[in-house]
């Protein structure tokens, strides 16, 4: 089947493209560490990993690495190397990894959304997410909160535990007998989320502290990337790639609306409460790490539908790959562009994506273009 | 155990109604009194069944049953509950009374899969903004058969490419669906529910909307599928001489209840009309008791 043949192409093709993404990635930065410095540091940390004990495999004789504690990642610093590898393995590697998972995670909430709301303007910030977690942000950061949970710190924790909060009061208002009400989720969505941001704006306007540090948060960023951060969010990307991809067939037939679910087997309360869960947990873990990163889980849906089309056991898979890809190139640039200062992450995606998306719209009616 | 499903027979491993769990079951049933059925076996029982939406009741103990090969029409005015019924008989509506039974299995004892497999439903034509090709519409039928994980066999192919035959679709098969004509897109939706290889179709106003020619077109395909007795065919129409000239039998909700029930010649007058409906038409009596409706508007 050429069909088959074909999606198996750009599956390959972004797949290659985000592994040889990173890669450069890693030589890409306001530091003066370029690709060659990077590889070497991989090589390394590769060998290290693999034998347990640094080891002079492909390391220049000069640049003796002394067989301190042995811990294979960043502790272990060597006179002369001891910063590239900090840049190359603590900072842009989890950096690179984080924009991927976050990337991912905000494509694969954008997908159930749209086919949640059935609708190709729905993102994952509709029910409330985004306002949610801003608000606990701007609390923790203004009010000079302080606690942690783990490897959650103040920030990040305040704006999940928000996020998940004003999600759970929109699913209470729309919690009906029959199952969840879809308008108005929608409706009552926007409503917290405008009466949230007047709120966020007031605290701001209100407020002298942490003004400038409060709107970079919001226009999303992943400038204090670490591998705790990964560690933060990897769980909720795996969990929440397992249960769409369990449900991706429910997906499909609850594009055609609720009816026509049961119709054919799917158990449309429960899986509405479970998709709603899983896209709301994937996304409140995605901004509390990154901010509110716009336009990913809008755009990404519908590009890789243009790729794939719109059966989601393909869709899922390449929303993530292409989400990840996005993602990573927008924080590169964001990093690059005026370096050593940082962009908004959330800017860049939106001034690259907007053209696009209308480019695709123009599309529209055409060969192979949804709606 | 083989698997006997309409349009084929099929391989063993997925469940199904056999043939054999039909007559079992069946003689389970009781098929109550009044009941102007054919005397085969049922599939699908309805007994003394009541639906509401709230504190609005929609109709009460409706009692009748859908026999394979047998193609029956329910009608009334808007608002009886046509939809309702079909949506209760499928476990779509869950606000009833009563008991269903698909081939002698309660309904309420049934997972929504299972259903799935055992009755197609098609809704009155439901919009989507969704890119999808005709063929990929069609393969959603498959979909109670595979579950989550299940890849798309050849045996699923197989029961969408029989679908696409059945209603003529296979030059369309690479359309996407926003692309059709109204009367395509019903096809679609039936050749869906076909793919289901359920022993039960149930379907709302299937020739709604459409032209003369998609009219005539739906209604006898409809008739030959039930003639291969393998289907039993419930349809929700408002069209009462394509009614009258391809059911074997009519139902009648009106008042909250089952207001009739018989073959199209016995059911079909100018008093049901007139007191069921509030219409005037004249009813001719017509060839093989079929009777043909005609407007008095003067």
């Amino acid at each position: 089947m050429s069909r088959a043949r074909g999606h198996k192409f750009w599956f390959l093709l972004l797949g290659l493209a985000l592994l040889f993404s990173v890669y450069l990635s890693l030589g890409l930065g306001s530091a003066d560490v370029g690709l060659p410095e990077a590889t070497r540091t991989l090589r390394r940390a590769a060998g290290e990993l693999l034998f347990g004990a640094p080891s002079g495999d492909g390391v220049p004789s000069g640049e003796s690495v002394p067989s301190g504690d042995g811990v294979p990642f960043g502790d272990s610093v060597s006179p002369g190397d001891g910063p590239t590898r900090s840049i190359v393995l603590d900072i842009r590697l989890p950096r690179a990894i984080l924009a991927l998972i976050v990337g991912a995670l905000l494509a694969l909430s954008g997908v159930i959304m749209q086919a949640f709301f059935r609708n190709v303007m729905a993102e994952p910030y509709l029910v409330g997410v985004s306002s949610g977690a801003a608000l606990g942000a701007v609390l923790a950061m203004l009010l000079g909160w302080s606690f942690r949970l783990g490897w959650f710190s103040t920030v990040p924790l305040s704006a999940f535990v928000f996020a998940l909060g004003v999600v759970f009061l929109v699913y209470l208002i729309n919690r009906r007998r029959s199952g969840l009400h879809t308008g108005g989720l929608l409706l009552s969505g926007i409503a917290i989320a405008s009466a949230i941001s007047a709120i966020v704006a007031l605290l701001l306007i209100t407020s002298e502290r942490a003004v400038q540090q409060v709107l970079f948060w919001l226009l999303g960023s992943l400038a204090a990337a670490r591998w705790e951060h990964v560690g933060v969010v990897a769980p909720y990307a795996v969990a929440g790639l397992v249960i769409t991809l369990l449900l991706a067939r429910d997906l499909d037939l609850l594009l055609w609306g609720d009816v026509t679910g049961a119709a054919l087997g799917v158990s449309v309360e429960r899986t509405r409460t479970l998709l709603l869960a899983a896209a709301s947990l994937m996304t409140a873990a995605a901004v509390a790490v990154a901010g509110v990163i716009g336009f990913v889980g809008l755009m990404v849906p519908h590009i890789a539908r243009f790729l794939v089309g719109s059966g989601h056991r393909r869709l899922i898979p390449a929303a993530i790959l292409l989400g990840g890809l996005l993602l990573l190139w927008a924080d590169v640039l964001a990093r690059t562009l005026r370096a050593p200062a940082e962009l908004p992450l959330g800017a860049i995606t939106a001034i690259v994506g907007a053209p696009f998306l209308i480019y695709l719209c123009s599309l529209s009616g055409r060969k192979r273009w949804p709606s | 155990m083989s698997r006997t499903c309409p349009l084929r027979t099929g391989t063993p491993g997925r469940r199904c109604l056999s043939s054999a769990t039909v007559q079992r079951n069946v003689s389970q049933v009781t098929v109550p009194a009044g009941d102007s059925g054919p005397s085969r076996e049922s599939v699908l029982a309805a007994e003394g069944l009541s639906a509401a939406y709230g504190a609005r009741k929609v109709f009460r103990d409706i009692t009748f049953s859908l026999s394979p090969g047998e193609l029956t029409a329910v009608i009334g005015p808007n608002g009886s509950g046509k939809t309702t019924l079909l949506q209760a008989l499928c476990g779509i509506h869950r606000e009833t009374e009563g008991a269903v039974r698909l081939a002698g299995r309660s309904l309420g004892r049934l997972s929504r899969r299972e259903i799935a497999r055992h009755v197609a439903f098609v809704p009155q034509s439901s919009g989507l903004d969704f890119h999808i090709t005709v063929e990929d519409a069609i393969a959603l039928g498959r979909y109670p058969w595979l579950g989550a994980m299940a890849p798309f066999g050849d045996r699923d192919q197989d029961a969408v490419e029989s679908a696409l035959a059945v209603m003529a679709l296979e030059g369309l098969r690479h359309r996407p669906l926003q692309t059709l004509s109204g009367g395509e897109r019903q096809r679609v939706l039936l050749a869906r529910a076909l793919a289901q290889e359920t022993p039960i179709l149930l379907l709302d106003e299937p020739a709604a909307s459409l032209d003369l020619r998609y009219q005539q077109g739906i209604f006898l395909r409809l008739k030959q599928l039930a003639a291969s007795g393998r289907v039993a065919i419930l349809i929700a129409e408002h069209q009462i001489n394509l009614v009258a000239a391809t059911c074997d039998r009519v139902l009648i909700l009106h008042e909250g209840r089952l207001w009739a029930s018989g073959p199209p010649g016995k059911v079909i007058s100018e008093e049901m009309i007139a007191t069921v409906f509030g219409a005037r038409m004249q009813v001719q009596a017509g060839e093989r008791g079929r009777p043909q409706c005609l407007w008095r508007i003067e």
